[in-house]
């Protein structure tokens, strides 16, 4: 027997490349983490099928029989049926089962392409996910808008962290100001030494950070971003790291990074209003 | 004989219990509690892989804590590239439920690792639970209590083996339930094959840095302090109370913590910008912070708070040096000086402060690298092991901490104190381990003008002060 010893996690390099979970982007995707699904058997009376959504904030309830969906309740199947009904079942309508309102939604697989069912969802409102004898889902408009608004709203909150920090760099420095200011705190890298940064626009987010955290040149910063450069730096430098990330793809942002983010938007949205009003107050 | 694969050379306690566990005639369930740092969670991924490639048991399913989950996995990972490990979530949950019955949820060559928070609800539960798993390991377990408990429970009914690993005791009502449970444990007199022991008994040293809070940074803790008293009348909820006690904390760790928070607070005000704004009920899951954090506060008139968390929140901006981190780099400046090759590692609780005090020493010109929860595990992986080639400081929040090795410093800084001995003894067991000959010393930070009771309270709790 050894001497022992405990192995020892090996570089990251040294891993194996592993596959992506997913590469395009899929209905799987647009679906709620915590979307509960509630069926209902045909020989559930209408009202009651009314209430429970109404209960769950759903508009349609996919209807099962024999561990199979039959079809799909909905505030419009049952209008629909009611103005195809006629006489006394017109005024009883609330008490036919569902299986008398039902619509048929058509049934998309979790690998499907998200843009094949935008189409679907546009003109019927829902797309039933999986198969009918296993429903693992219910696409909705609302599930599509919030997707989507998922994948940008982290470009979003970026482009406006970069945009009050341009703003508030403006507040201290004329072009002319901050090419000196430049000069000295941002080195020029080999590639960009042909670059000129004289504007604020010609800055990237680095170049942001290597501005505001230079000991020569923070003094002229600290009436627009506070007294403390740690503070600012601790702030901005895990954005910079965040931007990366989120613009060269290299991992999905969790809820901590959307902290983060949103926090340092309500920061620099409070910096610029003190530093508006400085500026209106010297005027 | 068993075969011990992967490089892997087993001290003589962790070859034992992996010899028994594997016996043809071991109890079916059994439980390894061990202090922290004993490498128990090396035994269960050695298990795991034995059970998924060496034909002995068969299919393994991981239930680890959210944090923890990719950690398991990358660990499984790094002693068998080629092994499939699959991680559970809710989109594979949705790939086998929409797939033919014919198909096997979970191929038996490969390890399932899954979030105990995800596994335990009902219909993931009900998956789980239709497969004959060969190998169950449950991380964390002192943790099994409610809906966790009942998901391990019923699936131990239907495992032919069940490991469950913890530094702790586990629930009385757990060892009830499942019949003929066996407890090893491993205590800190393990020994290596020469007969010496492996955990040597150094020394702790408790030290305490003291410094003294400014009369402005008194005056705006004071402020805070009131703000709250005023919010905490109104809403004197648990989760208020619970909210207002982690603000709380986050004005003893440091300007960005408590800074944040309030901007969390203010953001929710402003009708204009509702934090939800951004997510609504769609928010990202995260397993690595407590929901209530980002709940907003019930004001008596919000038009006044609004205008008081402005105040408080430049104020911040505005304030004069931090006695904290005056302090700190004293004592880092102390800890160096001649010292080329210094290693310490820093304790922080909230993952802005690390990056605040990560900037504190980085401006000495120090090597820092910074660990939080959210990085991937990859991530965290590589920048250990930079620390660990060229010394410097490794700042952590207790998240990112869990099961790393470092014993190859001895040195903590607890930037802010935990609240539970639990996650103290956790902070001790990165270091005091396997590897560590020296005495380990701990430092903590005492304002005395004791601003803030509690932390007066955590430093006598954790054995700072008498």
């Amino acid at each position: 027997m050894s001497d022992g010893n405990l192995i020892q996690f090996p570089f990251p390099e040294e891993h194996e490349p592993s596959l992506p979970p997913h590469v395009l982007y899929q209905i799987n995707d647009l679906l709620p983490e915590g979307q509960q699904l509630c069926t209902i058997p045909p020989t559930t009376r209408a009202s009651d099928a009314l209430k429970v959504m109404k209960e769950l904030g759903y508009s349609q309830l996919p209807v099962v029989h024999n561990l199979e969906v039959v079809g799909v309740f909905s505030h419009r199947s049952f209008v629909d049926g009611v103005l195809s009904l006629e006489g006394e079942n017109k005024l009883r309508a609330e008490d036919l089962p569902v299986a008398d309102f039902l619509e048929q939604l058509s049934f998309a697989d979790v690998r499907t392409d998200v843009d094949e069912i935008l189409d679907r969802l546009d003109t019927h409102n829902a797309v039933l996910i999986g198969s009918p004898r296993a429903l693992v889902g219910i696409a909705t408009p609302m599930d599509a808008l919030w997707y989507f608004h998922r994948l940008t709203s982290a470009f979003l909150l970026l482009q406006e962290i970069e945009r009050a920090i341009r703003a508030l760099l403006g507040y201290v420095y004329s072009d002319e100001r901050l090419a000196q200011a430049v000069a000295q705190s941002v080195p020029i890298r080999p590639p960009q030494s042909s670059r000129t940064l004289t504007r604020i626009e010609d800055l990237s987010f680095g170049d942001y950070v290597q501005l505001i955290g230079n000991k020569d040149t923070w003094s002229q910063l600290q009436d627009v971003f506070g007294t403390s450069r740690e503070l600012v730096l601790a702030r901005l430098k895990p954005i910079n790291q965040l931007r990366n990330e989120t613009f060269h793809f290299r991992r999905d942002l969790v809820k901590d990074d959307y902290d983060r983010l949103t926090s340092t938007r309500g920061w620099l949205r409070l910096r610029l209003r003190l530093a508006g009003a400085q500026s209106q107050e010297s005027k | 004989v068993t075969t011990v694969s992967s490089g892997w050379v087993p001290f003589p306690h962790q070859r034992a219990f992996y010899d028994e566990f594997l016996a043809v005639d071991a109890t079916p369930h059994q439980a390894l509690l061990a202090p922290p740092g004993l490498g128990k969670r090396y035994v269960a991924q050695m298990l795991a892989h034995q059970s998924a490639t060496g034909g002995r048991l068969g299919q393994v399913l991981v239930l680890a804590p959210g944090p923890l989950v990719t950690y398991f996995a990358a660990g499984i990972r790094a002693l068998d590239p080629s092994l499939v490990v699959g991680i559970l979530d809710r989109r594979r949950f949705r790939e086998i439920t929409a797939s033919p019955p014919e198909d096997t949820p979970f191929p038996p060559d490969q390890i399932v690792v899954a979030s105990i928070d995800f596994a335990k609800k009902e219909e993931v539960g009900r998956l789980l639970a239709q497969t004959r798993w060969s190998l169950i390991v449950v991380d964390e377990a002192h943790r099994l209590r409610g809906d966790r408990q009942v998901l391990v429970r019923q699936l131990a009914d239907k495992a032919d083996r069940l490991l469950l690993l913890s530094s702790f005791g586990l629930d009385a009502e757990l060892i009830a339930a499942i019949p003929q449970l066996r407890t090893v444990r491993w205590s800190r007199d393990v020994v290596d094959p020469k007969g010496r022991r492996l955990l040597v008994d150094v020394p702790r040293s408790f030290r305490v840095v003291e410094y003294k809070r400014s009369d402005e940074e008194v005056r705006l803790s004071r402020q805070l302090i009131g703000l709250l008293d005023r919010q905490r009348a109104l809403a004197d909820t648990r989760q208020g109370t619970l909210l207002t006690e982690m603000m709380l904390r986050a004005l003893s760790s440091s300007p960005i913590a408590i800074q944040e928070m309030l901007i969390h607070q203010r953001v929710a005000l402003d009708p204009s910008v509702e934090e939800n704004e951004w997510w609504g009920e769609n928010a990202p899951a995260s397993d690595t912070e407590p929901a209530f954090e980002s709940l907003p506060l019930i004001w008596p008139d919000a038009a006044v708070a609004a205008a008081a968390l402005d105040e408080l929140i430049s104020a911040l901006d505005e304030l004069g040096p931090d006695s904290k981190a005056s302090a700190l780099r004293e004592l880092v400046h102390d800890l160096t000086s001649g010292e080329a090759e210094t290693r310490f590692v820093v304790f922080t609780l909230f993952a802005n402060t690390a990056a605040y005090v990560a900037e504190i020493l980085a401006d000495s010109g120090l090597n820092v690298q910074v660990l939080t929860g959210s990085m991937p595990a990859d991530q965290r992986l590589w920048a250990v092991n930079e620390w660990t080639d060229s010394a410097g400081a490794l700042i952590l929040t207790d998240g990112a901490s869990e099961g790393l090795a470092l014993s190859s410093a001895h040195i903590a800084v607890h930037y802010d104190l935990p609240e539970l001995a639990t996650q103290m003894e956790q902070r001790w067991g990165r270091l005091d381990r396997i590897g560590q000959r020296e005495t380990v010393q701990a430092y903590a930070f005492r304002d005395v003008r004791v601003t803030l009771e509690s932390e007066e309270e955590l430093l006598g709790a954790h054995g700072f002060v008498a």
